[in-house]
């Protein structure tokens, strides 16, 4: 039934559960978000799938997840994510110092 | 004093002879649009992949249903189908648009659903017009 539960990157994919690069970091959350905006796409025409909500539900979870795991090891990717003590959003490198 | 001749009752005066020569090209190259041709609907339906050729692949039709599969089809019509090619619309036959809705299947896993544009398979087809090609 949840068949796309298990072929993600989140749950059996490597990447999630030991270290991860930052690269392979942000690819999950590039990855989970652009599920969201696919799924969304269809949902639109598609108002009464359950297959479909349901897979929304996965693609939202996933994407909360993965942007959790990223902003734990390497900071908020957004700096409406800052959740800290001090403005952790200038801790990593500027876009002309090589940050993303 | 010669009266204005009125053509046959039969006959549409806007309407320009029948293409004669069936080498003339009707669309593409060395297709002259001056030349307009009778629409579609007062042609006999064998004509029309003959006037249309690359909205059949440039192939004749019996071959046509052999590779009748929609990624075909869909491979076939934007890498041969180009606007150079369209000349003018108002030539055209008219038709009934439709579009099937979509039924739920089996998703790509999110990773190759990103590379490709898009989770769903069925929509993952070979857009060709130099611009989505990896």
């Amino acid at each position: 039934m949840r068949n796309f539960r298990n072929q993600g990157a989140m749950t059996t994919n490597p990447r999630m559960s030991g270290m991860m690069t930052q690269e392979e970091a942000l690819r999950n959350v590039s990855e989970t978000g652009f599920a969201i905006d696919d799924i969304i796409l269809y949902l639109d025409t598609h108002t009464d799938d359950p297959q479909a909500m349901e897979y929304y539900q996965y693609a939202m979870q996933a994407n909360q997840d993965a942007i959790a795991a990223y902003e734990n090891a390497f900071g908020p990717l957004m700096f409406t994510n800052v959740d800290a003590d001090t403005w952790t959003w200038t801790d990593s490198p500027w876009p002309w110092e090589g940050g993303r | 004093m010669n009266q204005p001749q009125r053509p046959p009752m039969n006959q549409n005066p806007q309407m320009p002879p029948m293409n004669q020569n069936p080498q003339q090209p009707s669309m593409g190259p060395g297709y002259r649009p001056n030349q307009m041709q009778r629409p579609y609907s007062m042609q006999q339906p064998s004509q029309f992949p003959q006037r249309y050729p690359m909205l059949y692949g440039q192939q004749p039709p019996q071959m046509r249903s052999q590779s009748n599969d929609s990624m075909n089809m869909a491979c076939m019509m934007p890498s041969r189908f180009t606007a150079s090619m369209a000349g003018d619309l108002s030539t055209y036959p008219i038709a009934m648009a439709y579009v099937p809705m979509q039924q739920w299947s089996q998703t790509y896993p999110l990773s190759q659903g990103f590379m490709q544009g898009t989770i769903f398979p069925e929509l993952d087809l070979p857009f060709m017009m130099g611009r989505c090609v990896k």
